[in-house]
Protein backbone atom coordinates (compact mmCIF):
# COMPACT_ATOMS: atom_id res chain seq x y z
CA UNK A 1 0.00 0.00 0.00
CA UNK A 2 1.63 3.21 -1.31
CA UNK A 3 1.45 6.55 1.27
CA UNK A 4 -1.80 7.55 -0.78
CA UNK A 5 -3.61 4.63 -0.84
CA UNK A 6 -2.38 4.56 3.04
CA UNK A 7 -4.02 8.35 3.26
CA UNK A 8 -7.13 7.43 1.78
CA UNK A 9 -7.91 4.65 3.89
CA UNK A 10 -7.45 6.40 6.67
CA UNK A 11 -10.43 9.19 7.11
CA UNK A 12 -8.68 11.28 9.07
CA UNK A 13 -5.38 11.67 11.03
CA UNK A 14 -7.18 12.34 13.88
CA UNK A 15 -8.39 9.07 13.95
CA UNK A 16 -5.45 7.49 15.57
CA UNK A 17 -4.84 4.19 14.68
CA UNK A 18 -4.63 2.20 18.11
CA UNK A 19 -1.74 0.30 16.76
CA UNK A 20 0.13 3.51 17.01
CA UNK A 21 0.08 3.51 20.51
CA UNK A 22 1.66 0.30 20.83
CA UNK A 23 4.45 0.93 18.48
CA UNK A 24 5.23 3.87 20.62
CA UNK A 25 5.41 2.11 23.83
CA UNK A 26 7.46 -0.33 22.14
CA UNK A 27 10.29 2.68 20.43
CA UNK A 28 9.96 4.05 23.85
CA UNK A 29 11.57 0.68 25.21
CA UNK A 30 14.07 1.39 22.86
CA UNK A 31 12.82 -0.94 19.78
CA UNK A 32 14.18 0.80 16.75
CA UNK A 33 11.91 -1.53 14.16
CA UNK A 34 8.74 -0.23 15.63
CA UNK A 35 10.21 3.43 15.43
CA UNK A 36 10.48 2.33 11.67
CA UNK A 37 7.24 1.17 11.46
CA UNK A 38 6.02 4.32 12.99
CA UNK A 39 8.27 6.33 10.41
CA UNK A 40 6.70 4.19 7.39
CA UNK A 41 2.97 5.50 8.30
CA UNK A 42 3.14 8.88 8.61
CA UNK A 43 6.14 9.50 6.57
CA UNK A 44 3.40 10.28 3.51
CA UNK A 45 1.77 12.67 5.25
CA UNK A 46 4.11 14.30 7.00
CA UNK A 47 6.32 14.83 3.19
CA UNK A 48 3.21 15.87 1.67
CA UNK A 49 2.16 18.38 4.86
CA UNK A 50 5.91 19.16 4.90
CA UNK A 51 6.31 19.78 0.72
CA UNK A 52 3.50 22.29 0.65
CA UNK A 53 5.22 24.35 3.22
CA UNK A 54 8.13 24.93 1.86
CA UNK A 55 7.36 24.42 -2.06
CA UNK A 56 10.47 21.87 -2.60
CA UNK A 57 10.77 18.47 -2.52
CA UNK A 58 14.24 17.95 -1.90
CA UNK A 59 13.92 20.41 1.28
CA UNK A 60 10.97 18.38 2.14
CA UNK A 61 12.58 15.41 2.19
CA UNK A 62 15.67 16.44 4.12
CA UNK A 63 13.42 18.32 6.91
CA UNK A 64 10.85 15.35 6.88
CA UNK A 65 13.81 13.32 7.78
CA UNK A 66 15.29 15.64 10.50
CA UNK A 67 11.45 15.69 12.20
CA UNK A 68 11.78 12.09 12.49
CA UNK A 69 14.93 12.00 14.09
CA UNK A 70 14.08 14.55 16.05
CA UNK A 71 11.04 12.91 17.32
CA UNK A 72 13.11 9.26 18.16
CA UNK A 73 15.43 11.39 20.29
CA UNK A 74 12.05 13.07 21.85
CA UNK A 75 10.51 9.91 22.44
CA UNK A 76 11.27 9.26 26.28
CA UNK A 77 9.11 12.73 27.09
CA UNK A 78 6.49 11.75 24.53
CA UNK A 79 3.24 10.76 26.42
CA UNK A 80 1.40 7.91 24.96
CA UNK A 81 -2.04 9.36 26.02
CA UNK A 82 -1.64 12.28 23.47
CA UNK A 83 -1.47 11.47 19.37
CA UNK A 84 1.48 10.29 17.95
CA UNK A 85 0.95 12.05 14.70
CA UNK A 86 -0.53 15.56 16.43
CA UNK A 87 2.94 15.59 17.88
CA UNK A 88 4.95 14.95 14.82
CA UNK A 89 3.07 17.78 13.52
CA UNK A 90 4.42 19.85 16.18
CA UNK A 91 7.69 18.49 15.80
CA UNK A 92 7.37 19.14 11.77
CA UNK A 93 6.30 22.63 12.69
CA UNK A 94 9.66 23.61 14.89
CA UNK A 95 11.70 22.15 12.34
CA UNK A 96 10.41 23.98 9.06
CA UNK A 97 10.41 27.55 10.93
CA UNK A 98 14.09 26.57 12.31
CA UNK A 99 14.30 26.06 9.07
CA UNK A 100 12.53 29.11 7.63
CA UNK A 101 15.13 30.95 10.33
CA UNK A 102 17.73 29.66 9.31
CA UNK A 103 16.67 30.77 5.50
CA UNK A 104 15.88 34.05 6.32
CA UNK A 105 18.02 37.02 4.86
CA UNK A 106 20.65 38.97 7.17
CA UNK A 107 18.64 42.24 6.16
CA UNK A 108 16.20 40.61 8.90
CA UNK A 109 13.58 40.40 5.90
CA UNK A 110 10.79 38.39 7.65
CA UNK A 111 10.19 35.53 5.22
CA UNK A 112 12.54 34.49 2.07
CA UNK A 113 9.67 35.02 -0.30
CA UNK A 114 12.19 33.13 -2.72
CA UNK A 115 11.14 29.99 -0.40
CA UNK A 116 7.66 30.06 -0.67
CA UNK A 117 7.33 31.63 -4.32
CA UNK A 118 4.90 29.85 -6.35
CA UNK A 119 6.75 29.58 -9.52
CA UNK A 120 8.48 26.64 -7.19
CA UNK A 121 5.59 24.44 -7.55
CA UNK A 122 6.96 21.29 -10.08
CA UNK A 123 3.56 19.91 -11.59
CA UNK A 124 5.30 17.10 -12.53
CA UNK A 125 6.65 16.66 -9.02
CA UNK A 126 7.76 12.65 -8.30
CA UNK A 127 5.52 13.07 -5.04
CA UNK A 128 1.95 13.54 -6.53
CA UNK A 129 0.20 10.58 -5.35
CA UNK A 130 -0.48 7.59 -7.34
CA UNK A 131 -3.68 6.36 -7.80
CA UNK A 132 -6.13 4.14 -9.86
CA UNK A 133 -7.80 6.71 -11.69
CA UNK A 134 -8.66 6.72 -15.48
CA UNK A 135 -5.89 8.78 -17.45
CA UNK A 136 -8.38 11.42 -17.82
CA UNK A 137 -9.85 11.85 -14.29
CA UNK A 138 -6.08 11.46 -12.78
CA UNK A 139 -5.32 15.07 -15.22
CA UNK A 140 -7.70 16.81 -13.82
CA UNK A 141 -7.44 15.63 -10.35
CA UNK A 142 -3.33 16.80 -11.74
CA UNK A 143 -4.50 20.19 -12.71
CA UNK A 144 -6.67 20.92 -9.54
CA UNK A 145 -4.05 20.14 -7.23
CA UNK A 146 -1.46 22.36 -8.93
CA UNK A 147 -3.78 25.18 -8.96
CA UNK A 148 -4.77 24.32 -5.32
CA UNK A 149 -0.84 24.66 -4.93
CA UNK A 150 -0.04 27.49 -6.48
CA UNK A 151 -2.72 29.65 -4.64
CA UNK A 152 -1.41 27.95 -0.88
CA UNK A 153 2.12 29.31 -2.10
CA UNK A 154 0.21 32.50 -2.10
CA UNK A 155 -0.90 32.72 1.72
CA UNK A 156 1.57 33.63 4.62
CA UNK A 157 3.12 30.43 6.25
CA UNK A 158 1.05 30.73 8.97
CA UNK A 159 -2.39 31.08 6.86
CA UNK A 160 -0.85 28.33 4.43
CA UNK A 161 -0.32 25.93 7.60
CA UNK A 162 -3.61 26.47 8.94
CA UNK A 163 -5.21 25.23 6.18
CA UNK A 164 -3.14 22.09 5.82
CA UNK A 165 -3.89 21.30 9.24
CA UNK A 166 -7.66 21.61 8.88
CA UNK A 167 -8.43 21.01 5.21
CA UNK A 168 -6.00 18.40 4.24
CA UNK A 169 -4.85 16.48 7.05
CA UNK A 170 -8.19 17.24 9.39
CA UNK A 171 -7.10 17.94 12.24
CA UNK A 172 -9.02 19.57 15.03
CA UNK A 173 -8.95 23.21 16.08
CA UNK A 174 -7.28 22.33 19.83
CA UNK A 175 -4.89 20.13 17.71
CA UNK A 176 -4.02 22.81 15.22
CA UNK A 177 -3.61 25.33 18.30
CA UNK A 178 -1.35 22.85 19.88
CA UNK A 179 0.81 22.33 16.72
CA UNK A 180 1.05 25.72 15.92
CA UNK A 181 1.66 27.10 19.44
CA UNK A 182 -1.53 29.68 19.51
CA UNK A 183 -5.39 29.86 20.64
CA UNK A 184 -8.13 28.38 19.30
CA UNK A 185 -9.51 31.78 18.36
CA UNK A 186 -6.03 32.00 16.81
CA UNK A 187 -6.50 28.98 14.71
CA UNK A 188 -9.51 30.88 13.50
CA UNK A 189 -8.60 33.79 13.08
CA UNK A 190 -5.50 32.37 10.35
CA UNK A 191 -8.80 30.28 8.67
CA UNK A 192 -10.34 32.73 8.17
CA UNK A 193 -7.94 35.13 5.82
CA UNK A 194 -6.80 32.10 4.80
CA UNK A 195 -10.09 30.48 2.88
CA UNK A 196 -11.23 34.14 2.42
CA UNK A 197 -7.97 34.46 0.09
CA UNK A 198 -8.30 30.82 -1.60
CA UNK A 199 -11.91 31.68 -2.37
CA UNK A 200 -10.62 34.46 -4.21
CA UNK A 201 -8.19 32.79 -6.10
CA UNK A 202 -9.45 29.43 -6.65
CA UNK A 203 -13.26 31.02 -7.50
CA UNK A 204 -13.35 29.37 -11.30
CA UNK A 205 -12.86 26.02 -9.75
CA UNK A 206 -15.14 25.90 -7.02
CA UNK A 207 -17.88 27.90 -8.83
CA UNK A 208 -17.57 25.40 -12.22
CA UNK A 209 -18.15 22.38 -9.63
CA UNK B 1 -28.72 33.04 21.84
CA UNK B 2 -27.37 36.70 21.85
CA UNK B 3 -24.15 36.60 23.30
CA UNK B 4 -21.03 35.07 21.13
CA UNK B 5 -20.66 31.61 22.12
CA UNK B 6 -17.41 29.94 23.50
CA UNK B 7 -14.34 29.21 20.90
CA UNK B 8 -14.87 25.78 20.84
CA UNK B 9 -18.47 26.20 19.92
CA UNK B 10 -17.80 28.31 16.88
CA UNK B 11 -14.85 26.25 15.96
CA UNK B 12 -17.25 23.23 15.71
CA UNK B 13 -20.15 25.28 13.87
CA UNK B 14 -17.31 26.72 11.47
CA UNK B 15 -17.23 22.75 10.31
CA UNK B 16 -20.10 21.43 10.65
CA UNK B 17 -19.61 19.63 13.07
CA UNK B 18 -21.87 20.81 16.03
CA UNK B 19 -24.87 19.12 17.22
CA UNK B 20 -28.40 19.91 15.71
CA UNK B 21 -29.35 21.37 18.82
CA UNK B 22 -25.95 23.86 19.98
CA UNK B 23 -26.19 24.50 15.74
CA UNK B 24 -29.72 25.95 15.96
CA UNK B 25 -28.11 28.44 19.09
CA UNK B 26 -25.25 29.48 16.63
CA UNK B 27 -27.02 30.04 14.35
CA UNK B 28 -29.36 32.48 15.64
CA UNK B 29 -26.82 34.06 17.31
CA UNK B 30 -24.97 34.02 13.56
CA UNK B 31 -27.94 35.49 11.79
CA UNK B 32 -27.16 38.99 12.29
CA UNK B 33 -23.13 38.10 11.83
CA UNK B 34 -22.34 37.99 8.01
CA UNK B 35 -18.55 37.54 8.76
CA UNK B 36 -18.91 34.42 10.57
CA UNK B 37 -21.67 33.30 7.78
CA UNK B 38 -19.27 34.05 5.51
CA UNK B 39 -16.43 32.36 6.95
CA UNK B 40 -18.80 28.94 7.12
CA UNK B 41 -19.99 29.69 3.62
CA UNK B 42 -15.57 29.48 2.83
CA UNK B 43 -14.90 26.34 4.97
CA UNK B 44 -17.81 24.87 3.19
CA UNK B 45 -16.80 25.81 -0.62
CA UNK B 46 -13.01 24.61 -0.31
CA UNK B 47 -13.59 21.23 1.50
CA UNK B 48 -14.87 19.18 -1.37
CA UNK B 49 -11.67 21.41 -3.68
CA UNK B 50 -9.31 20.14 -1.06
CA UNK B 51 -10.71 16.66 -0.72
CA UNK B 52 -10.85 15.73 -4.59
CA UNK B 53 -7.05 17.08 -5.19
CA UNK B 54 -5.95 14.36 -2.58
CA UNK B 55 -3.34 16.76 -1.22
CA UNK B 56 -3.25 14.61 1.76
CA UNK B 57 -0.49 12.29 1.32
CA UNK B 58 2.20 11.62 -1.15
CA UNK B 59 4.26 9.33 -2.46
CA UNK B 60 8.21 9.74 -0.45
CA UNK B 61 10.64 9.75 -3.09
CA UNK B 62 13.16 6.81 -2.68
CA UNK B 63 11.29 5.43 0.39
CA UNK B 64 13.73 2.58 1.22
CA UNK B 65 16.62 5.01 1.82
CA UNK B 66 14.71 7.95 3.50
CA UNK B 67 13.88 4.47 6.04
CA UNK B 68 17.25 3.82 5.80
CA UNK B 69 18.85 7.02 6.72
CA UNK B 70 16.36 7.55 9.54
CA UNK B 71 17.66 3.96 10.71
CA UNK B 72 21.27 4.94 10.53
CA UNK B 73 20.89 8.41 12.13
CA UNK B 74 19.46 6.37 15.39
CA UNK B 75 22.17 3.84 15.09
CA UNK B 76 24.76 6.76 14.96
CA UNK B 77 22.86 8.27 18.42
CA UNK B 78 22.81 5.24 20.24
CA UNK B 79 26.13 4.07 19.55
CA UNK B 80 27.26 8.10 21.00
CA UNK B 81 28.14 7.93 24.98
CA UNK B 82 25.66 10.01 26.85
CA UNK B 83 26.65 13.11 28.33
CA UNK B 84 26.73 13.29 32.13
CA UNK B 85 24.29 14.52 34.37
CA UNK B 86 24.96 18.15 34.99
CA UNK B 87 22.78 17.76 38.47
CA UNK B 88 22.07 15.33 40.71
CA UNK B 89 18.85 15.21 42.41
CA UNK B 90 18.28 15.86 45.92
CA UNK B 91 18.00 11.87 46.37
CA UNK B 92 20.70 11.09 45.33
CA UNK B 93 22.49 13.47 47.61
CA UNK B 94 21.09 12.40 50.68
CA UNK B 95 22.61 8.68 49.63
CA UNK B 96 25.97 10.22 48.91
CA UNK B 97 27.63 8.23 51.23
CA UNK B 98 26.84 4.86 50.06
CA UNK B 99 29.09 5.58 46.90
CA UNK B 100 32.26 4.69 48.10
CA UNK B 101 31.04 1.98 49.68
CA UNK B 102 29.57 0.50 46.94
CA UNK B 103 32.80 1.15 44.81
CA UNK B 104 34.67 -0.64 46.87
CA UNK B 105 32.24 -3.49 47.22
CA UNK B 106 31.98 -3.73 43.41
CA UNK B 107 35.77 -3.71 43.36
CA UNK B 108 36.18 -6.46 45.69
CA UNK B 109 33.40 -8.36 43.37
CA UNK B 110 35.18 -7.89 40.60
CA UNK B 111 38.72 -8.99 41.79
CA UNK B 112 36.78 -12.24 43.26
CA UNK B 113 35.20 -12.96 39.75
CA UNK B 114 38.59 -12.06 37.59
CA UNK B 115 40.14 -15.13 39.66
CA UNK B 116 37.66 -17.07 38.91
CA UNK B 117 34.32 -18.00 41.35
CA UNK B 118 35.09 -20.82 43.28
CA UNK B 119 33.07 -24.63 41.74
CA UNK B 120 32.15 -22.29 38.12
CA UNK B 121 34.16 -21.35 34.93
CA UNK B 122 32.86 -17.88 33.51
CA UNK B 123 32.86 -18.05 29.78
CA UNK B 124 34.96 -15.15 28.90
CA UNK B 125 32.84 -11.88 27.21
CA UNK B 126 33.46 -11.51 23.60
CA UNK B 127 35.25 -8.60 23.23
CA UNK B 128 33.62 -5.50 22.72
CA UNK B 129 33.32 -4.65 18.92
CA UNK B 130 33.38 -1.16 17.76
CA UNK B 131 30.42 -0.35 15.02
CA UNK B 132 33.24 1.53 12.50
CA UNK B 133 31.95 3.44 9.79
CA UNK B 134 33.74 2.86 6.73
CA UNK B 135 36.90 5.57 5.68
CA UNK B 136 35.17 7.47 2.39
CA UNK B 137 38.16 9.18 0.11
CA UNK B 138 36.85 11.87 -2.03
CA UNK B 139 38.11 12.05 -5.03
CA UNK B 140 38.27 16.01 -4.52
CA UNK B 141 38.43 18.96 -2.08
CA UNK B 142 34.61 19.98 -1.07
CA UNK B 143 33.06 17.15 -1.89
CA UNK B 144 31.06 15.09 1.23
CA UNK B 145 30.45 11.67 1.29
CA UNK B 146 28.09 9.93 2.54
CA UNK B 147 27.33 5.89 3.21
CA UNK B 148 23.85 4.44 3.79
CA UNK B 149 23.70 0.34 4.28
CA UNK B 150 20.27 -1.42 4.37
CA UNK B 151 19.83 -4.76 4.19
CA UNK B 152 22.14 -5.52 1.47
CA UNK B 153 22.03 -2.55 -0.84
CA UNK B 154 24.76 0.12 0.32
CA UNK B 155 24.26 3.67 -1.20
CA UNK B 156 27.26 6.46 -1.15
CA UNK B 157 26.27 10.01 -1.61
CA UNK B 158 28.93 12.02 -3.19
CA UNK B 159 27.84 15.65 -2.27
CA UNK B 160 28.90 18.42 -4.13
CA UNK B 161 30.77 16.73 -7.54
CA UNK B 162 30.39 18.62 -10.35
CA UNK B 163 27.96 17.68 -12.95
CA UNK B 164 29.23 16.09 -15.80
CA UNK B 165 29.30 18.46 -19.18
CA UNK B 166 26.75 17.37 -21.93
CA UNK B 167 29.49 16.89 -24.09
CA UNK B 168 31.14 14.07 -22.52
CA UNK B 169 30.82 10.29 -23.50
CA UNK B 170 32.21 7.45 -22.56
CA UNK B 171 35.61 6.93 -24.45
CA UNK B 172 35.23 3.53 -26.75
CA UNK B 173 37.75 1.65 -24.94
CA UNK B 174 35.36 -1.39 -25.05
CA UNK B 175 35.08 -1.22 -29.02
CA UNK B 176 37.22 -4.11 -30.13
CA UNK B 177 35.91 -7.23 -30.09
CA UNK B 178 37.23 -9.74 -27.39
CA UNK B 179 39.31 -12.35 -29.01
CA UNK B 180 37.17 -15.53 -28.27
CA UNK B 181 37.83 -19.12 -29.37
CA UNK B 182 36.54 -22.10 -28.66
CA UNK B 183 37.87 -24.11 -25.94
CA UNK B 184 39.10 -26.63 -28.43
CA UNK B 185 41.76 -24.01 -29.69
CA UNK B 186 43.26 -23.39 -25.95
CA UNK B 187 45.23 -26.67 -25.98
Amino acid sequence: MNESERAASNESPGDADPDDEALVLRAQAGDPAAFEELVTRHRGRLFAMIRQMVKNEADAWDLSQEAFIKAWKALPRFEVKARFSTWLYRIAHNTVYDWMRRKRPENGAEINDEVFGEDRIDPSSLTTPASDRRPDESLEVDELRVKIEAALARLTPEHREAVLLKDVQGLAYKEIADVMGCSLGTVMSRLFYARKKLQELLKDEYEAR
Amino acid sequence: MNTKPDDEWLALWLEDELDPERTAQVDAWAASEPEWLEHRAAARALKPLFNEASLAAADVPHAEFFNARIRREIEISAARPTAPATSQPARSKRLAWLVPLTAAAGIALGFWAGRGAPGGTADPLPPPVADLAPVLYTPEKGVAAEFVSSGDTTVIVLAGVAALPDEWSIPETAAEEPETRPMADLR
